[in-house]
């Protein structure tokens, strides 16, 4: 017995010795952990998920230190995740956002970037994005609230598209300049077989932009005003681009059951495939210099760009619309540790200002929302001549997003059913005028 | 059945157990075999149907109370949801039942060969995804393109095409036709087995008093898969209430959210608009909606869920 008591306080001893040592030698290994890489996830829905893997190569080679798994899904799919991973607390550390609706939803979960803004491009940062972008990123922002949860990475611009040979085909020789020109354009491209202007009725958000591109003609203040949730929808030149909208319906500008079609993939292939004389589209389509092996489609010298013609003769175009394509938010997850702070603030500068963006902007992803980036390499005539257009236009463009959901909602559904013919012009802008109201209480 | 006799002839009556005997070894064991299932249907069911519940109470402004029913029921595009949803059940169970029920009969009956290439060949649908047929008949319906056009201005009728789900009046059963095109093979498969299950004694004995043709589809094998066509309702009703991806994938609910049913409905409310208490108001009356249909057609029929044909014997 008295043998057996130093025994086992000796064994007592090296167990606690051993536990000691197994507590401190992770520690004293620190710097082999520090030197592991600090993993960083990224959620979005663009840009397209080959465009991303070249970005997240760029950056972590910039970057050794830091690892990006970036999960890149359709978008309706990707927004579904996020409410999900919101609700049950496993949102990524950086999420692409839209200015207004979604960033408002996440606007709980988000961190306030302008101390990281500041940070990355010094006091002042705000010069490098254009006023307009940087309006929209904190749309929706509660009153007296100026802080900024998501900041763009790139941008866009409406504007209709035309196929040449399609035009050349049905003898027309050069984009409609009126209404009734572009009426009958359509009618002559019908004539010659094509898709007079495709329209993909039930993509909702081309329905909606049409509409604004109309309207940004008739009643452009109204526009604004409503896009940020004033009640104008019953406005005479509200109602007025909801009838010249109709008109796309009756004067058979659009292809027949419109309503059914969906711009992508539909539109946007038939498009390529040149069966499609006109479609409403914007800046991202240059992107199919990149994704596409088509000739025609790599050097762009088949299509041309127009925005909405003058409703009235001797009348001007209607002013583009465009703005934020894609932001990123910084969620509050990354703030867990500094070490993924960190790494969430590097990998937000790339992406904008960076490696990252500047990938994105030599694919042609679409149009840089920092100032000064610019695609690297050469471009073929046309893609050049068209991109330098719409950076010019970028420069004075109108917003083109809806803050509200619900409204957006209201304002979709009405479109539709003044181009099925269930309501009239005045009807459906009242029916979303009394959404507009509603939600403004 | 006399006052105070037990319901099962083999247990004891209530008043005469003691809690010892009730709360026996044998039955906790079995409250253990229980207990795994019974958790996780805790967990993942009554949980989330009870939480949504909740959530349907908060209304407007975070108000408790029943402020999401009554915007419900004040909400037009609510209404179409509904009506929308019934005439899914409705439309979707007749087509897929009369297919499923004449094509067994057909395949299992009357062909003498290649029954299970049929069978295959008819089930292949079910394994196909959504999306892929919702692209698929969207391209098959579209104006200009589309298969269905083209046969339309093969036969000189190009002006008199029909824009299926372009117009509000004719979307939903556009749809519907696809979702019973999809399904109508799980039917003819289900009604194959429940007539393989006949016995042929039964067939032989009504051929030699008569019946025949129509009147052997109507008076004997009809009856005899009752139990088949009691579960294909039930399967068939849940089914129809919960499509979604056919109708997101061809319409997004439009036009003017005419092909909208309820399934959809809670998605595009709390999803898309951001109103999730809503949406969780429209959950709560779609799940009445089902329990309610289920039941009554499980009372229409008499109960007794089977996939195979009745017992042989009366």
């Amino acid at each position: 017995m008295l043998t057996h008591r130093p025994r086992a306080a000796l064994r007592r001893a090296a167990t606690g010795l051993a536990v000691l040592l197994g507590l401190a030698v992770p520690a004293l290994s620190g710097p082999a952990r520090a030197a592991e890489p600090v993993t960083v996830t990224l959620w979005s829905w663009s840009p397209v998920a080959p465009t991303m893997a070249a970005m997240v190569a760029a950056i972590e080679k910039a970057h050794p230190d830091i690892r990006i798994r970036a999960t890149i899904q359709p978008h309706t799919a990707y927004f579904t995740a996020l409410k999900a991973a919101a609700a049950s607390g496993t949102l990524p550390d950086i999420i692409g956002l839209t200015p207004g609706n979604y960033t408002q939803q996440y606007r709980p979960h988000l961190l306030a970037l302008d101390a990281m803004a500041k940070a990355a491009w010094g006091a002042g940062w705000e010069r490098h994005f254009a006023p307009a972008l940087l309006a929209q990123a904190r749309l929706g922002n509660p009153a007296g609230d100026i802080k900024f949860y998501m900041l763009p990475m790139e941008a866009e611009v409406l504007n209709l598209w035309l196929d040449r040979a399609a035009f050349h085909a049905a003898g027309i020789a050069k984009p409609p300049a009126t209404f009734d020109e572009l009426v009958a354009d359509a009618a002559k491209l019908r004539k010659a077989g094509f898709i007079g202007m495709y329209q993909g009725g039930a993509t909702g958000v081309f329905d909606n932009w049409v509409y604004m591109q109309i309207a940004a003609q008739t009643d452009l203040k109204d526009l604004l005003a409503a896009e940020i949730g004033k009640p104008v929808w019953t406005r005479p030149g509200m109602i007025a681009a909801a009838t010249v909208w109709g008109e796309l319906f009756t004067r058979k500008v659009v292809q027949d059951g419109a309503l059914a079609a969906l711009q992508y993939p539909t539109g946007a292939n038939l498009f390529a495939v040149g069966r499609v004389g006109m479609i409403s589209l914007g800046s991202w389509w240059l992107q199919e210099t990149h994704l596409s092996t088509d000739a025609k489609l790599q050097t762009m010298s088949g299509y041309d760009k127009f925005f909405f013609p003058a409703l009235k003769a001797g009348g001007a175009a209607s002013a583009p619309l465009g703005g934020v394509d894609v932001g990123w938010g910084v969620t509050k997850t990354a703030a867990k540790s500094p070490a993924e702070a960190r790494a969430a603030a590097i990998v937000l500068k790339e992406l904008i200002s960076g490696g990252g963006e500047q990938v994105a902007l030599n694919q042609l992803n679409d149009l840089p929302a920092f100032g000064g980036m610019r695609p690297q390499g050469t471009m073929p005539p046309a893609v050049r001549r068209l991109y330098d257009s719409y950076i010019a236009e970028l420069a004075h463009a109108h917003p083109h997003q809806i803050g509200n959901p619900v409204i957006y909602q209201a304002l979709v559904s009405n479109l539709q059913a003044i181009g099925a013919g269930t309501k009239t012009p005045a009807a459906a802008m009242a029916a979303v005028q009394a959404v507009a109201e509603a939600q403004g209480k | 059945m006399a006052a105070g006799a037990p319901r099962h002839p083999g247990l004891p009556r209530a008043g005469a157990r003691r809690r010892g005997a009730i709360l026996g070894a044998g039955r906790w064991e079995a409250a253990l075999y229980v207990l795994p299932a019974a958790a996780l249907f805790a967990v993942f069911i009554a949980e989330p149907i009870a939480a949504n519940l909740v959530s349907s109470l908060i209304g407007p402004h975070h108000r408790w109370g029943l402020g999401n029913y009554t915007m419900a029921a004040a909400d037009p595009v609510f209404g179409t949801a509904i009506r929308n949803s019934l005439l899914w059940v409705v439309v979707s169970l007749a087509f897929e039942i009369a297919i499923g029920f004449a094509l067994a009969i057909l395949i299992e009956l009357h062909l003498p060969r290649g029954r299970a290439v049929f069978r295959t060949l008819l089930f292949l649908p079910m394994v196909v995804t959504p999306s892929v047929i919702a692209l698929v008949f969207n391209t098959f319906y579209a104006s200009d393109y589309g298969l269905l056009y083209g046969l339309f201005r093969a036969l000189g009728l190009a002006s008199a095409f029909p824009a299926l789900l372009g117009a509000p009046a004719t979307a939903s059963l556009a749809i519907i036709a696809v979702n019973v095109w999809q399904w109508s093979g799980f039917f003819v498969l289900m009604y194959c087995v429940g007539l393989s299950a006949i016995d042929r004694e039964h067939l032989d004995a009504a051929e030699i008093d008569g019946a025949r043709g129509w009147n052997r589809v109507r008076h004997i094998l009809w009856p005899l898969c009752r139990g088949t066509t009691t579960s294909l309702v039930v399967l068939g009703t849940i089914q129809a209430l919960q499509q979604f991806p056919l109708i997101y994938l061809m319409t997004e609910g439009g036009p003017a959210d005419s092909s909208q049913t309820l399934a959809t409905y809670i998605f595009q409310t709390g999803f898309v608009q951001d109103q999730m208490h809503y949406a969780s108001a429209v959950a709560v009356v779609l799940f009445l909606l089902a329990l309610a249909l289920v039941a009554v057609e499980y009372r229409l029929a008499g109960g007794g869920l089977s996939l195979a044909a009745k017992s042989a014997r009366p």
